[in-house]
């Protein structure tokens, strides 16, 4: 039976890559799907060529092409993620040194919160802090990004260096600025240090911990395959 | 099939009935043992099944192996232990489904 050939392969990446699939792991799969689908169809018509039986084949994907496979490939990885951050979040709090320190940041942000006028210098100071978190991760991911300039980009990969979509919550704890005034402080100042406690935890989980293990876990999620 | 929505609703209940049965399986396989089992009645598009192997990998139903095969990697899927209760649960529902579809279309008439 004709089979499709190692240059041919490299076509069904190329391929894939022309079809807005940037992500390794995700062309793999698509192209032994379509070498599949391309032998196939040599076995019942030798004559076919292989651009013939590829773009056949393609078309089986529907219209929107390979988009709606990778947009739900992006959100399964991305409650996988988030399984993930849990899981990291439950073991390190088993840690007395994490767990004290959780106690601590509460406590001190209820303390300042509870101050007169150190709700704004308190949440100012966060916001800057927070500032200065986005431009050292934005810093980092763009060092990445360009040493990974022309190598394999795996999808699980690129959401741990990006922290997934980690900074559309971290405003949470503003937007109870907004009920501030209506609760005059009180159990508003204890729910807003919990959250800052545990989105302190959470940006170590995401920013440092997930990329620094990173390998590790990258050998769990795509086993057998190559990270160059 | 001539309406896609009654099989849409299954998919997943079929590609995990599949995978207990034959242990582990690639995309392509799965949709031509669904093409052969079904005589082309069913047929599982691409852009529908890869989604629901995802799904069913990220809910820890299923597991993945990659391996090398001639010149290129496959993705096998496997059923998981907890993707192993899964499926009898969902076979046993679509059991229960079916038996009271059937008792609803095939109603006879109270006579009297």
């Amino acid at each position: 039976m004709k089979k499709v050939s190692n240059s041919e392969i490299e076509r069904l990446y190329r391929f894939t890559r022309e079809h807005f699939v940037v992500y390794y792991d995700v062309q793999t799969e698509l192209v032994d799907h379509l070498a599949n689908g391309i032998e196939c169809q040599w076995q019942d018509d030798p004559g076919i060529s292989f651009e013939q039986a590829l773009q056949k084949e393609f078309k089986k994907f529907g219209v929107y092409g390979f988009s709606d496979v990778v947009e739900k490939r992006e959100r399964a990885m991305g409650k996988k993620y988030h399984k993930l951050i849990l899981k990291e979040i439950i073991t390190i709090l088993k840690r007395p040194k994490v767990s004290v320190s959780m106690l601590l940041i509460f406590w001190l942000s209820n303390f300042f919160l509870n101050l007169e006028n150190g709700q704004n210098a308190y949440l100012t100071f966060l916001f800057i802090v927070l500032f200065i978190l986005l431009i050292f991760v934005g810093r980092r991911s763009v060092r990445r990004r360009k040493a990974k300039e022309g190598k394999k980009v795996f999808l699980f990969e690129t959401m741990i260096e990006n922290a997934g979509g980690y900074f559309s919550l971290v405003w949470v704890p503003f937007q109870l600025l907004n009920f501030m005034d209506a609760a005059e402080a009180g159990y508003i100042n204890w729910l807003m240090s919990f959250l800052i406690a545990f989105y302190a935890l959470t940006s170590y989980v995401c920013f440092f911990r997930l990329p620094k293990n990173k390998e590790e876990i990258l050998k769990k999620v795509y086993p057998k395959m190559k990270y160059s | 099939m001539s309406n896609s929505n009654l099989f849409k609703g299954s998919l997943s209940t079929i590609v995990l009935k599949l995978l207990k049965e034959e242990g582990r399986m690639y995309g392509y396989e799965i949709t031509q043992k669904v093409k052969d089992a079904t005589k082309g009645k069913f047929k599982i598009t691409e852009g529908a099944l890869y989604p629901t192997l995802h799904k069913l990998e990220a809910d820890g139903i299923l597991e993945v192996e990659v391996e090398r095969v001639d010149n290129r990697l496959r993705k096998y899927y496997r059923l998981t232990e907890k993707g192993t209760t899964e499926t009898a649960k969902k076979i046993s529902e679509l059991e229960e489904y079916i038996k009271t579809l059937q008792e609803v279309i095939f109603l006879k008439p109270k006579m009297g």
